[in-house]
């Protein structure tokens, strides 16, 4: 669901997987467990998911025109340094102990559901299925240097968001 | 050349992409000595990568609590609504 960023979707893309896999289920040999086939089916739908909601349809177009919105918001235009609002700040020491509650999880959850959709396919992949980055290239069908641009824009919204939300909030503390 | 220099060294939004590229051991040795001479003198962007790190981290915690609590179930009323449609065709 964090993946869909609703749960109607995430429960059509589970009914679709159901029905693919009865209409396949000649081709499953049983080399796997079920649960793996089925997930192995479940992660294709959430690719073909992506595709036709045009999540990863031009891609260099879409970085080329959100380049400005994002920059202006954490870089200054002259000289590539960071705003002063928006440098990171130092996190209080009891940042890595507070990022165990439950409390922080759904921060973390919020501020992935705040990032472009666009970004969070390609941020996903790499935050929670760790995948590497010629894996994720290939399964998105987008260049190395988008991705890399990709991964650097959700990762400083993400620190950002976080930093507001949680380390420097009273939530945090 | 100099401003060449000045604009890809001094760069701290080029210079926090570059420490994800090398996360994944995907930097080449131009852009590795690129970085380290930027975080000579750069404080934000060595409390970036740090934070960067932990956030990673908090990453593999929340996959590692995913897996450990008990598979996740959908709600009765949606079982049953995609039971009624697999009724439906098969």
């Amino acid at each position: 669901m964090l993946k869909v960023g609703n749960s109607s979707t995430a429960e059509d893309l589970v009914q679709d997987t159901f029905f693919s896999a009865i209409r396949a289920k000649d081709t499953f040999k049983g080399d796997s467990s079920e649960k793996t086939w089925l997930v192995a089916i479940l992660k294709n739908k959430i690719i073909d998911h992506y595709r036709k909601k045009d999540i990863l349809k031009n891609t260099t177009q879409y970085i080329g025109e959100a380049q400005e919105d994002f920059s202006k918001h954490f870089f200054d235009a002259s000289n590539g340094h960071w705003l002063r609002d928006a440098a990171p700040h130092v996190w209080p020491g009891s940042a890595d102990a507070s990022m165990n509650e439950d409390e922080f999880n759904r921060t973390l959850h919020a501020c992935i559901h705040k990032m472009p959709q666009r970004l969070v396919p390609v941020f996903m992949a790499k935050f929670i299925d760790n995948e590497d980055s010629e894996e994720t290239c290939k399964v998105h069908n987008i260049t190395p240097s988008n991705y890399w641009v990709i991964i650097h824009r959700a990762k400083v919204l993400m620190r950002s968001c976080l930093e507001k939300n949680w380390f420097l909030s009273t939530k945090g503390k | 050349m100099m401003y060449l220099f000045r604009k890809t060294v001094f760069d701290c939004s080029q210079a926090t992409l570059l420490s994800l590229k090398r996360d994944q051991g995907q930097i080449t040795f131009m852009e590795r000595l690129k970085l380290s001479y930027h975080l000579l003198y750069c404080d934000p962007c060595r409390t970036f990568i740090r934070q960067s790190t932990q956030i990673d981290r908090a990453g593999d915690d929340l996959k590692n609590l995913l897996a450990s609590r008990p598979p996740f179930v959908l709600p009765a009323t949606v079982r049953e609504r995609i039971q009624e449609e697999l009724d439906k065709v098969f």
